[in-house]
């Protein structure tokens, strides 16, 4: 019975001493950003590591908005806000001004989901940006206008809030010529006295008229934020300057058939100016 | 897409019976159609279709029982009503040419300007307003209530505890109107060709042309009257220079510019459907031209001036000197317009009285 006793006690002792073994192991460890000790280690949670958890190897990133700016010059313009001359009459006003935009990337990184609109008439529109990577960067491609590979699809086809869905059924032609990749409308005055009596529309399309533009520029996207990318059209060097097209015999184009000479001029120039 | 069913009307008098929940009723979509707005709170069954259909009909809703909603909305007309402006009960004209009732659940906004968001919204005003059916809604409900066959019916499509209301009512007849589906015109039906061998003639041919192209020779008609709804969706509301004015003030009716309060949308009407516009005269938001023709011409040469005019208007037509079509071009650009009747909807008895 001693006996018995004895070895009975031995093994509670044993017990007791294997459990405040486990229990010391962890307790003066401490796992960061929820990570849980166990045996005296860290099982840390998905995207940490280190002997506490103490990194974070989660992807960094930002949310990216792409932001149409008009401009006159130097000065931003707003939409139907007329423009005044030295004399203080109107002479120039944008109504409206929307982008679709083809594979949007910083360097070489994917920015969209392939195919995005911005309206400058809903700044907050964005419509298929993702976030993007922080980091440093030096240019940003995009398409101007929607790729060939979705041009000719039916409206019918997506969601109708997607960029090519029918809620802006309004930017598409049909399906042999497909979407409208921009529209640049507005009113001007023909005889300088003040009345915008005149108007200006280009409205885009066709894979002819579809460009791809790479613009050289060193910014840097911080995490958790939002990262902005301006696109700056000046309408001054459009319109105004040599070189730039002449509203009074070059105010509208489809860019189709009789009109794709304008155009072409149009879009060419926009090229130039666009930064 | 017609109900297809209705219910009976006999014996409706016991309120205890406990109704089975309301039947879905799920619209066929026509082909190149995009997603139907359908309000999750007002989901389409049979049962609130075929009440939605007999108030649409019953002249109850009226002050003096005998203006139903088809009365300024006739199957025949498209759905509208062939006076320029509609005579309500107190036999006073409304302020604006009726409006067609189909493809209405593809409308991202109702009334010529736009100032109602939900088909739902858009009819409570008719029975209440003192020009058209002058019958406030406390009076309407009670009206309802007092009739058996509706109390039956109305618990059949929303439950028997609902009550008999404007919400209500407004929510069934706003069920059968989204149940009106126009796709089955001569242009529907030579889309598909193949299918069912239909052409369309040479001089229709020549009318799509000018409708959808934008040469010196075409309409430029798509812009505002596009899509497989001929109507955008979106720059709903335009000023096509159907009046020359220069200061607001000279405006008798404001249009999306009533709604918006912005001065820059004042004179802005909706650019509606061109389905059925064979069907629908008179034409435009006041009704002033009785024919196609007299809306051709209009386009051609008489396009006027104002501050709000929309840019197309100008680029397109007052620019460069008004529409050039060619010889023919406007008989043609009409057979084309006619084209787009749908009579197998216009006739589809689905949508006619039940009484």
């Amino acid at each position: 019975m001693r006996k018995y006793n004895f070895f009975l006690l031995m093994s509670c002792f044993l017990t007791i001493g294997v459990l405040n073994s486990c229990k010391d192991s962890c307790k003066d460890v401490e796992c960061a950003n929820g990570g849980v000790c166990i045996d005296g280690d860290c099982d840390c949670a998905e995207g940490f590591s280190g002997m506490n958890c103490e990194n974070d190897d989660r992807e960094k990133t930002a949310t990216l908005q792409v932001k149409l700016n008009p401009t006159f010059g130097d000065d931003s313009i707003n939409l139907f806000e007329p423009l005044l001359d030295e004399s203080g009459k109107p002479f120039f006003q944008l109504t409206k001004l929307y982008f679709y935009i083809s594979d949007l990337k910083l360097d070489e990184e994917a920015a969209t989901e392939e195919i995005m609109l911005v309206d400058l008439e809903d700044p907050n529109l964005n419509i298929g940006v993702t976030d993007i990577k922080a980091g440093t960067y030096s240019s940003v491609t995009m398409g101007l206008g929607v790729d060939k590979r979705w041009n000719y699809e039916d409206p019918a086809s997506f969601d109708n809030e997607h960029p090519l869905g029918f809620d802006h059924s309004g930017n598409h032609w049909s399906w042999t010529t497909g979407y409208i990749f921009y529209k640049v409308e507005g009113n001007y005055s023909t005889q300088n006295d003040g009345n915008l009596d005149g108007g200006f529309l280009f409205h885009m399309g066709t894979d002819d008229l579809y460009r791809t533009i790479t613009i050289d520029k060193d910014f840097t996207v911080e995490a958790d934020g939002t990262a902005e990318i301006a696109l700056n059209i000046d309408f001054e060097k459009m319109f105004f300057e040599d070189g730039g097209l002449d509203l009074k015999t070059e105010f509208r184009s489809h860019g189709m058939g009789d009109q794709f000479e304008v155009g072409q001029k149009f879009v060419n120039r926009l090229i130039e100016t666009i930064e | 897409m017609a109900c297809e069913k209705d219910l009976p009307m006999d014996d409706p008098s016991d309120e205890q019976v406990n109704y089975p929940p309301a039947t879905p009723f799920e619209l066929e979509i026509p082909e190149g159609f995009p997603p139907p707005k359908i309000p999750t709170d007002n989901p389409l069954t049979v049962e609130g279709i075929a009440l939605g259909r007999h108030l649409f009909w019953d002249p109850i809703l009226s002050k003096d029982n005998k203006m139903n909603c088809a009365g300024c909305h006739a199957p025949n007309a498209a759905f509208t009503d062939i006076n320029r402006r509609s005579i309500g009960v107190d036999g006073i004209a409304g302020k604006r040419n009726s409006m067609a009732l189909f493809n209405l659940a593809w409308s991202p906004s109702f009334l010529w300007d736009g100032s109602e968001e939900t088909l739902e919204a858009q009819i409570l005003n008719p029975v209440r307003d003192p020009v058209e059916m002058h019958l406030d809604w406390k009076t309407a409900s009670e009206k309802l209530r007092t009739e058996p066959t509706y109390k039956k019916m109305f618990a059949q499509a929303f439950g028997i505890i609902t009550d008999i209301d404007s919400l209500t009512t407004a929510k069934a007849i706003a069920q059968f109107l989204r149940t009106m589906v126009s796709a089955g015109s001569k242009y529907d039906k030579a889309l598909n060709a193949r299918e069912t061998g239909v052409q369309l003639s040479d001089s229709e041919l020549n009318g799509f042309t000018i409708f959808f192209n934008d040469s010196k020779k075409d309409g430029h008609c798509q812009h505002c009257h596009g899509s497989i709804l001929f109507s955008n969706t979106d720059d709903y509301f335009r000023n096509n220079g159907l009046d020359a004015w220069d200061n607001i003030n000279e405006l008798t009716d404001l249009g999306f510019g009533g709604h918006t309060g912005l001065d820059r949308d004042a004179g802005k009407f909706k650019a509606v459907t061109l389905r059925n516009i064979e069907l629908s005269a008179p034409y435009m938001h006041d009704g002033r031209f009785q024919t196609l023709e007299e809306v051709v011409d209009f386009y051609i040469d008489d396009v006027k001036q104002s501050p709000t005019l929309d840019p197309i208007m100008k680029t397109d037509f007052l620019q460069v000197g008004g529409l050039r079509l060619p010889e023919n071009g406007k008989e043609d650009l009409i057979a084309f317009l006619k084209t787009l009747t749908d009579w197998d909807f216009v006739n589809d008895t689905s949508f006619h009285s039940p009484f």
